[in-house]
């Protein structure tokens, strides 16, 4: 019995960490920590202070919220498209709001009026009239920009007589003193954190969020199994909406105008970095950590690009290009594990 | 007897192309009656001109999407043809006969690039064409540094600009490779497997189709069709500039899906797509006549493409009814 035992034991190491291997998050984490401590060394003065962490970081924000909304509905097998101008058209209903002299709360909850309707239209088009993602969130990409336009004309759209907190909040720091040294964390990078954390734990804890993955692993089966997979859906694209809101009003606040032309191409780079952390196409996969590391590897390339002097125009391509690598990587390993 | 149901399918996609030119027909003659001046020579060429490269990127587009695949990336290879055309004549100094080839062969192998890594990966091909959009995009970005080239030849202006008969060459262009690719959609037996692979590609597989080998090819001819679009554009608009062709990927998608063409695959003609681009080149052009606030383009835009998407998929379940019906009825007289 005590043989049994140490040789379940034995048996049970080299599982362990062939499953840390298999990891694509730690796989994430390691090639991250690569990034931090090459461009440490490359350049130990400018990149590792907390300055440009905080820009680093706060650039990253807006990304993070519009991947996670992506990796949500990539998760029941959809796909959102209009994430980028549905931002847009929510920072411009806020701004305009708050412009004509509308409180701040009425104002933000128009634009969270907004935003859900576009996710529900999404929705119910996806799980009730059974059309393709891509084409719902492709018409609504075009529809939400459109709007957004119109209402604006195109222009900026600032709201001086708001109030002083709505304009600042986004920016304003929360000072920690660590050790001597003073670290002021902006409430941007704190919400965004927050609500990834969270949102992280109720995606693998939370028995109705696990229920995404059912539905987006085998959607017949669920539907036998009692779920009720129209209304997942639905909300898989709600919840998406609702991180598409979040980021807008932080970057209303941060940027201090609406504008109907933010969050162009977000999309693009929100489905990079979605599928980067694990998330598929074909549904039932996908991760809050694996996202959130492939948007920090992202910021880290571009933050380097900078720093290291590089033509900041390339940044562009190596998105694309980290995208190929990934997806090419994910091949390799997959023929690998089937033999 | 048998054939009923293949027959009534037809009559339904033509009931669907009908639709399709009845409205576009009511738009043009609605917006001539109304506002004046639609029906115009001036009107037509510029209406024609404003999405004739999103039209020719929309058939190989057609091609792609009936096997089944998706290419995001015609866009940024239509800018970096553009590009790579313009910089061979202007800073290269190399010969027009020189460059257009070796701009064409480049896009060729670009296209041949994304067919090999979507047969490679075994990955959605949008993941493997966003790449490409986004790396190209980026390229284009970099090697221009955002500025545009200028100071083309006459006669490569010719090629953007010239008239045969008063049509502007871009135009014939499209018109032919609308006749040629249409035809071979609808007749070769090499392009007829398209829609064996879009409709099943197991199936295509077991029956002996070299899958990857037709799939490189669409492929290799979308990207070529971009490339061929992208050089008549740096033509047309006299100079080249990485922001252009911004989001005609999407629009050449849309082309296809109004012109009835399934995303999923295995359905769709060359036909239906000139009716889609068409039809958006006329609502365009009614947005410009009609001198409401143009902005509004975008949203009608995206519900016409809904509509339309809509309109496909009552017909294609209608169909499906229809069949099972049949198949029902067939059984239940064998009894």
């Amino acid at each position: 019995m005590n043989a049994d035992a140490s040789v379940r034991h034995m048996a049970r190491a080299p599982e362990w960490t062939q499953r840390i291997g298999r990891s694509r998050e730690f796989w994430l984490l390691l090639i991250n920590a690569g990034a931090i401590i090459l461009l440490s060394a490359l350049r130990p003065d400018t990149f590792f202070s907390w300055l440009n962490f905080k820009a680093v970081l706060g650039l990253m924000s807006y990304d993070l919220l519009l991947a996670l909304a992506m990796t949500t509905v990539l998760i029941v097998r959809g796909l959102d498209l209009s994430v980028g101008s549905v931002l847009a058209l929510t920072s411009v209903v806020i701004a305009l709001l708050l412009q004509q002299g509308f409180p701040v709360f009425p104002s933000v909850a128009g634009g969270f009026v907004v935003a859900m309707l576009c996710g529900a239209l999404n929705g119910v088009f996806v799980a009730k009239l059974g059309i393709l993602p891509f084409l719902v969130t492709l018409a609504m990409l075009s529809a939400a920009r459109g709007v957004a336009t119109v209402l604006t004309t195109g222009q900026y759209i600032s709201f001086p007589a708001a109030p002083y907190w709505f304009s600042t909040f986004a920016r304003s720091e929360i000072g920690i003193t660590v050790a001597g040294g003073y670290y002021g964390i902006p409430y941007l990078l704190l919400i965004t954190l927050t609500v990834t954390v969270l949102y992280g734990i109720l995606l693998s804890r939370w028995v109705p969020l696990r229920q995404l993955f059912f539905v987006g692993e085998n959607p017949e089966a669920a539907k036998l199994a009692g779920l009720r997979v129209d209304r997942l859906i639905i909300s898989a694209y709600l919840i998406s909406a609702a991180f598409v809101f979040l980021a807008a009003v932080l970057m209303t606040s941060a940027n201090r105008i609406g504008y109907a032309n933010y969050g162009i191409t977000a999309e693009l780079r929100a489905l990079a970095a979605a599928v980067i952390g694990g998330a598929s196409l074909f549904g039932g996969s996908g991760s809050v950590l694996g996202t959130f590391l492939a948007v920090l590897l992202l910021a880290f390339i571009g933050n380097g690009f900078v720093l290291l002097g590089g033509d900041p125009n390339w940044q562009q391509a190596t998105f694309g290009a980290v995208l190929i690598l990934a997806v090419a990587l994910d091949a390799i390993r997959t023929r690998r594990e089937r033999g | 007897m048998f054939k009923r149901p293949n027959s009534k399918n037809v009559s339904v996609s033509t009931i669907q192309y009908l639709g399709l030119s009845t409205i576009i027909l009511a738009i043009l003659f609605g917006c001539q009656i109304v506002f004046g001046n639609v029906l115009t020579e001036a009107n037509m060429r510029v209406m024609a001109m404003n999405m004739v490269f999103e039209g020719i990127m929309a058939l190989g587009m057609t091609y792609v999407i009936i096997m089944g695949g998706i290419d995001l990336s015609v866009a940024s290879v239509f800018a970096f043809a553009e590009i790579l055309v313009a910089k061979l004549m202007v800073q290269a100094g190399l010969p027009m006969g020189l460059a257009i080839p070796v701009t064409l062969l480049v896009c060729a192998t670009i296209g041949a690039a994304n067919g090999a890594m979507v047969v490679a990966f075994r990955v959605h091909p949008l993941i493997i064409t966003l790449g490409m959009l986004l790396t190209l995009r980026g390229v284009n970005l970099a090697i221009t540094d955002g500025r545009s080239v200028s100071g083309f030849s006459d006669s490569f202006i010719w090629l953007g600009q010239g008239r045969i008969f008063g049509v502007p060459f871009p135009i014939l262009f499209f018109v032919a490779a609308a006749v040629v690719l249409g035809v071979l959609l609808a007749h070769q037996r090499y392009f007829r497997q398209l829609y064996f692979i879009g409709g099943s590609e197991r199936a295509a597989r077991f029956s002996g189709v070299n899958v990857e080998r037709v799939k490189i090819s669409t492929y290799v001819l979308s990207s070529f069709l971009a490339g061929c679009a992208g050089i008549m554009a740096a033509a047309a608009f006299g100079a080249a500039h990485w922001g252009h062709g911004n989001l005609a990927e999407l629009r050449a998608i849309a082309a296809v899906a109004i012109g009835g063409a399934d995303i999923m695959g295995g359905s769709g003609t060359i036909f239906g797509t000139v009716l889609g681009v068409i039809f958006l080149a006329v609502v365009h052009n009614a947005f410009v006549v009609s001198a409401v606030n143009p902005f509004w383009y975008d949203v009608v835009n995206g519900v016409m493409l809904l509509l339309a998407v809509l309109v496909s998929r009552l017909i294609a379940q209608s169909n499906t009814k229809k069949l099972l019906s049949i198949k029902q009825s067939k059984l239940e007289s064998s009894f």
